[in-house]
């Protein structure tokens, strides 16, 4: 086969490292490439030029966005993942999720309820039942008062119940909303709705539309990460951490605090470092002379991103390795290698904030206390979840207060509805177990870390907990604050699919809580 | 003859006598006018007896006129053989007023044009009721003396009254609560009219002076000058009063007006006195905040963070988004941005604006680990007081970059965790006059370098974990509770 | 599935933004949306008579659609990029005239005839082209879109397992029956709510056809998910390529591909004596192509690298050929691997 074109290179590429030449070609062929269709934004505004500006993006004039245009997401293609800019200065720059899957009964935690707990035993009254869905009860259930005794601390005054000691030394760093709201009462599709914005399939998480907006630190790691504890996968399934309509690249990344941390990272048996080095020399000299004759830029890109997966298959093992930690560390944490557990993931977790990823999500199932059996049993069950989380969430907390990551990190934690005021009776019998049923219309998240006010609360329930009387938060309104903190605003953070300029906070009117910004 | 001469004679004595006080008091207010200065606490407490002791003439001169009408039917002729008498008492008792008036004024610090006015009316009243009680006889005479000497005097009580109620409940106590046809009809207005003039864009006119207005004015304004301090006008508040000035600038707690804001409410110096309520805590907190940020009178009205917000507003505070401008971000950016470009293809994925619509650059060198060396950092010299953002976090720089980063002035946040920084490069930081938070973590810094960490003004977090700096050492004041270990 | 008879089918009402708990009246008739042409006013309103519609003469946008979409299965891009949305808010065709013509053609010349339409597609001059491309060119016209040169895209997540398998000669050509299961990592596969669980498949059901794995929507087959397969949660037409690191880890480190290279090594092995031999005769396999001096030159040298630093009695299949050594089955298991990874083993 000829070779026409004279960009044939006679010596090789340095090993290890995409030199400097090649970085060269990379930038032009992406300049010169708008190979993804995704990448093109509608420049001008109006719907009318939305469909021209779609069709013909690609050959409208440089300089013609006026000030109220979109904002450009548009990357060099062989680094979808890079950083850029927030639309207004922010102070946070990473996100840790914790997301409690089954719905966390508040009223054992942090809603002090006293005149719930003077009715204990006593029939609810029908106005709480009356037009009301419920998952499982049924007839006149009795109400049940707080299994766990409650007490102040700090400075901030926040009531807090007895089962989470460690996390009481950070109530001070906490925002605590006490008015959270959602529409779903099922575990599926209501965490869906706030991880993606809808309670319905198809639409990007959280992480997604972060990395699509900010992109990532570290370009040897996956930007978004996610990491499960409690033994299943949460209701909502992988679609928690989908990219939806997104690009894929965007997507969640699962990863395993034991095992392989990112599917297929490790290299066969017998593969040494060396000889795998030798084999990607061969495949991006190949491809090189490929690119010589096609002229494809897609091969460029190729090129790139196996040197990437290169450098993550050391990046990602060590960055998931807790054995390098001290134990003092492990055991402040009450991680132990080798499980699966929500301990072990709260420390990957600071290593991979540390390491420059973007969005990290950890979820721990097992909280669906509907008390019927003794792993749902509040007094049971719960207590265990409670131990599981407490003492490495704590420590999450200190650790990163103590590296000054906090005042740039944004920790949030919460389940996606709140439990009823109610003891639970399946089938309108008594059960042998304590549990509660789900209760969409209120519910406890804490927020802790840059851009949150630390120490106070935000809203308020009534006397039972069970509806909202002051400050209600709509999902979308949280998720509009945490774009804010960000650095977003929520309805510039979009993306042009179906006809609509999507974005995470969906179509109805969202707003920024701004009583909780610091 | 001789009991009509002794008559004439008592009762010329007797006119006499009732004149007399009167002249006293006037010549009291001559030359011992209230001044606005405090005096003897038992003349303030016997003067606080004048407006119980005023109305009783003031009933009395009204009820004179209301007798000389009726009675001149014939019908009830009998009530003003009565007027004489209550006449008499009415002088009297208004010149006992007065001389309670002189006291509360001379001795209660009082001041100003209402305070003048009110008394030569008091005095003056008085005067022309001895008048009326001499000219009494005096009914039938063609030129209606009487009728005309009554008639002022029942004018002077109103409006003598009219002063003393402004006086007491201040300037607008009439036309504050006007029903708004009849304050349009009267062509009265509303809202503040004594020292409007206040731009309300700085902080001073926007937040402090409102409060000032409706807290403070009643007492320490332009009618009533309570020891001689105003407090309706910034000209006023630093002129300060008669105990000399009641803000200092920059100083809250050194400042007297502030001072006694803050007193519990029984104590004798306590502000706002006379039983009012004291000031919310979000009032005194901004006032202090404003007598520490310099008592300016020009600072811009969000210049002060933290404020509490403004509680008139009813609606919380919402976010506005402000459109990016690019054309005035690229202007922003032309400076540097060829030498941005050049950095960023040198050092890919490690130097960025910190927003889009910002000139401020964020430097993030974490992420190359041990690869970015003081070499590399000596790149960035030229375009150091444009980052604000700067992350050193494990990498390879050590002291020798100290100059290029004590030439980042700009900078707000500076992380230099588990690098080889020490003492000496910390003790050149004192001139990031801007830094907010400094992150030391895991760096060989020691207990020397404090004092120097300690001038920087802004600064408001400091990370000290894992150094040689052990977590009970002595800290300078300005850093206690900024420390994190 | 038979449709249902008039007499039993339910009353459908509007759901108010799709909430099903609020139900707008009155009840629904089927129709066809008021832009197209209408359904023949005697025609009872059922299946049928919407298949029919479908393909009245009338009716513009079935062949179209069908055509573009066909287009875009050869050449990488569909004459209207958007092929699940032909309204105003999708892409304008870049050939307008081209698309009308080849929709008539179908539908009045080939009779919705759609292997003869292929032969025509990939028969044409168009398609024929070499896909080499000139800097001027692509900056002119980075996405091919005006077609001045052939075609080359990415193969999709399916073609890339498929291609490995048959490059190997282990793909098994048994068609139909029940879903498989090829090996999947363990504990990545997650059913919430039973206990099934994914037990990697034994034998032939092993080397499958890509299409033939078991996909549930909540737990999706990761080797395609990170190649763009569609996660099934919503009605995909169109897969938008994208170009990950997490690609390079699956082709080069998931077992799936690990088994394949080594079957490939072997094929090569036995195929010759030489090493450039059996470098040739795999990248026949592979590309379907010789190689150029260069690539035979990398390819040897590695083969020789690999040789030399590789500890024998690694991997523990049986030896191949005559005198081939463990050692040799390992190097030439890495350059197999460097076959399936080539940009040119990946692109058509």
């Amino acid at each position: 086969m000829v070779m026409a074109n004279s960009r044939v290179r006679s010596k090789d590429p340095s090993a290890g490292e995409v030199g400097a030449e090649m970085r060269s070609q990379v930038r032009m062929a992406a300049l010169r490439a708008q190979t993804r269709r995704h990448f093109l934004r509608t420049l001008g505004s109006g719907l009318g030029t939305l469909f021209v500006g779609t069709s013909l993006a690609q050959y409208a004039k440089p300089g013609k966005e006026s000030a109220s245009a979109a904002l450009d997401f548009r990357r060099d293609p062989s680094s979808p993942l890079s950083e850029l800019p927030p639309q207004f200065a922010a102070k946070v720059r990473r996100v840790i999720y914790l997301h409690m899957a089954g719905a966390p009964s508040q009223l054992e935690l942090f809603e002090h309820k006293p005149d719930l707990k003077r009715l204990d035993g006593q029939d609810c009254p029908a106005s709480f039942l009356a037009g009301k869905r419920f998952a499982f009860i049924s007839g006149i259930p009795k109400l049940l008062g707080s299994q766990y005794p409650f007490h102040q601390v700090g400075e901030s005054g926040h009531w807090i119940s007895d089962r989470l000691p460690h996390l009481e030394r950070h109530l001070d760093d906490i925002c605590f909303i006490k008015s959270m709201r959602t529409e779903q009462f099922n575990h599926a599709p209501a965490q869906l709705l706030v991880h993606t914005g809808n309670a319905r399939l198809g639409y990007p998480s959280f992480g997604s539309w972060v990395l699509y907006g900010l992109g990532t630190e570290n370009q040897n790691l996956p930007g978004f990460i996610v990491l499960l504890s409690g033994g299943k996968s949460p209701d909502g399934g992988k679609q928690l951490w989908s990219s939806g309509f997104l690009p894929s690249v965007y997507q969640g990344v699962q990863c395993r605090s034991h095992g392989e941390p990112v599917l297929y990272l490790d290299d066969p048996p017998g593969t040494s470092r060396s000889l795998r080095r030798d084999m990607l020399d061969a495949i991006d000299k190949i491809n090189q002379q490929t690119y010589a004759a096609f002229g494809n830029p897609e091969t460029i890109t190729r090129i790139a991103q196996y040197e990437m997966a290169f450098r993550m298959q050391m990046d990602a093992t060590d960055a998931m390795d807790i054995h390098k930690e001290p134990d003092s560390v492990r055991a402040r944490y009450g991680s132990k290698p080798g499980e699966s557990s929500f301990a072990n993931n709260c420390l990957v977790a600071r290593r991979l904030a540390e390491r420059g990823v973007r969005f990290i999500q950890l979820y721990h199932w097992g909280w669906d206390s509907h008390g019927a059996d003794a792993k749902e049993a509040l007094n049971l069950g719960f207590a265990d979840r409670c131990r599981e989380v407490d003492q490495s969430t704590a420590a999450l907390l200190s650790d990163l207060k103590e590296r000054g990551m906090l005042e740039d990190t944004l920790v949030v934690w919460g389940g996606e509805f709140g439990r009823t005021p109610m003891r639970e009776n399946r089938n309108g019998q008594e059960m042998k177990y304590v549990g509660r049923d789900h209760n969409p219309g209120a519910f406890t998240i804490w927020l802790a870390g840059g851009g949150v006010k630390p120490g106070i609360t935000h809203g308020q329930t009534d006397e039972m907990g069970y509806e909202i009387v002051k400050d209600p938060v709509e999902i979308r309104d949280l998720h509009a604050t945490m774009l804010y903190m960000l650095g977003f605003d929520h309805h510039k953070l979009n993306y042009s699919f179906q006809g609509l300029e999507q974005k995470l906070t969906s179509v109805k009117p969202a707003r920024v809580v701004t009583e909780i910004l610091a | 003859m001789r009991r009509l001469s002794s008559r004439i004679l008592r009762e010329f004595r007797f006119g006499l006598f009732l004149l007399l006080p009167i002249l006293i008091v006037m010549a009291l207010l001559v030359f011992l006018p209230p001044d606005g200065n405090e005096r003897a606490e038992w003349m303030q407490f016997i003067g606080r007896f004048h407006p119980l002791a005023v109305h009783f003439p003031i009933a009395l001169v009204l009820l004179v006129p209301i007798l000389e009408l009726v009675g001149g039917s014939a019908r009830f002729s009998y009530l003003r053989l009565s007027t004489g008498f209550l006449l008499g008492l009415a002088t009297f008792a208004a010149t006992t007023a007065a001389i309670l008036g002189w006291c509360l004024a001379r001795s209660g610090g009082y001041s100003g044009p209402l305070v003048t006015q009110h008394l030569w009316g008091g005095i003056l009243l008085t005067f022309f009721c001895w008048l009326c009680w001499a000219l009494r006889t005096r009914r039938s005479h063609p030129v209606p003396i009487f009728g005309i000497t009554l008639a002022m005097l029942v004018a002077l009580v109103a409006w003598t009254g009219y002063r003393g109620g402004q006086l007491a409940l201040g300037a607008d106590h009439l036309t504050e609560h006007m029903p708004s046809g009849l304050r349009h009809v009267l062509g009265v207005q509303d809202g503040f009219t004594a020292s409007s003039k206040v731009d309300a864009s700085t902080f001073y006119g926007a937040r402090v002076h409102p409060i000032f207005a409706t807290r403070c004015v009643n007492c320490h304004g332009p009618d009533k000058r309570k020891a001689n301090l105003r407090l309706d006008s910034y000209r006023g508040i630093m002129g300060g009063g008669k105990d000399g000035p009641v803000v200092q600038p920059g100083n809250a707690l050194g400042s007297d007006l502030f001072r006694r804001i803050t007193l519990p409410s029984n104590h004798d110096d306590f502000m706002p006195k006379g039983g009012k309520r004291a000031l919310s805590s979000d009032e005194v907190k901004l006032i202090e905040l404003w007598i520490g940020a310099g008592a300016s009178e020009t600072l811009a009205k969000d210049a002060i963070k933290d404020a509490p917000a403004d509680s008139g507003a009813t609606a919380v505070r919402e976010v506005t988004f402000q459109e990016i401008d690019l054309a005035a971000v690229t202007r922003g950016r032309a400076a540097i941005a060829p030498a941005v470009a050049q950095l960023q293809k040198r050092f890919p994925n490690i130097l960025d604006y910190e927003s889009r619509g910002s000139a401020d650059l964020r430097l993030n060198a974490a992420i190359l680990g041990t690869r970015f060396s003081d070499n590399d950092l000596a790149n960035f010299a030229t375009v150091a007081e444009h980052i604000t953002v700067a992350d050193f976090s494990r990498t390879g720089i050590t002291d020798r970059s100290a100059s290029t980063i004590a030439a980042m002035k700009r900078l707000r946040v500076l992380r230099l965790m588990s690098t080889g920084i020490t003492d000496a490069t910390l003790l050149r930081l004192g001139v990031l006059d801007q830094l907010e938070s400094l992150n030391l973590f895991g760096t060989p810094a020691t207990a020397a370098s404090l004092p120097a960490i300690s001038r920087l003004p802004r600064l408001a977090h400091l990370y000290v974990g894992q150094t040689s700096i052990p977590p009970g050492s002595p800290v300078p004041d300005s850093l206690a509770g900024k420390l994190v270990f | 599935m038979l449709e249902q008879p008039s007499y039993a089918g339910r009353e459908t009402l509007e759901f108010e933004r799709g909430n099903f708990l609020t139900k707008i009246g009155p009840a629904l008739t089927p129709d066809v949306p008021g832009l197209f042409p209408r359904l023949p006013d005697d025609a009872p309103r059922n299946r049928l008579t919407l298949a029919k519609w479908f393909f009245s003469p009338q009716q513009p946008l079935t062949a179209r659609t069908a055509v573009n979409r066909y287009w875009e299965q050869l050449f990488g891009t569909g004459i209207v990029e958007t092929l699940e949305n032909f309204g105003s808010m999708g892409e304008r065709p870049s050939h307008l005239e081209l698309l009308d013509w080849l929709a008539l053609h179908f539908e009045n010349d080939l009779h919705w005839d759609m292997k003869a339409l292929l032969r025509e597609l990939v028969t044409s001059a168009t398609y024929r082209q070499s896909a080499k491309s000139t800097p001027t060119l692509t900056e002119k016209d980075p996405r091919n879109r005006l077609l001045a040169r052939g075609p080359q895209q990415r193969l999709s997540a399916e073609m890339v397992r498929d291609q490995a398998l048959i490059a190997s000669g282990l793909l098994s050509d048994i068609m139909g029956g029940p879903p498989v299961m090829p090996p999947q990592p363990e504990g990545v596969w997650n059913s919430v709510y039973n206990d099934s669980k994914w037990v990697d498949a034994k034998g032939p059901n092993r080397y499958r056809r890509a299409i033939y794995t078991y996909i549930k929507r909540t737990s999706g087959y990761p080797s395609f998910l990170i190649f763009d397969a569609s996660d099934h949660d919503v009605s995909l037409a169109r897969r938008i390529p994208t170009n990950t690191p997490l690609q390079a880890l699956v082709t080069m480190n998931d077992p799936v591909y690990v088994e394949a290279s080594e079957a490939l090594a072997g094929r090569m092995l036995k195929a010759s004596d030489t090493t450039d031999g059996r470098l040739r005769c795999g990248a026949r396999l592979v590309l379907s192509r010789e190689l150029t001096d260069y690539e035979l030159a990398t390819l040897h040298e590695l083969f020789e690298k690999a040789r030399a630093e590789s500890r024998a009695g690694v991997f523990e299949r049986p030896a191949y050929g005559r005198g081939v050594s463990g050692k040799e089955q390992h190097a030439m298991t890495a350059v197999a691997i460097v076959l399936l990874n080539l940009d040119a083993a990946l692109t058509r």
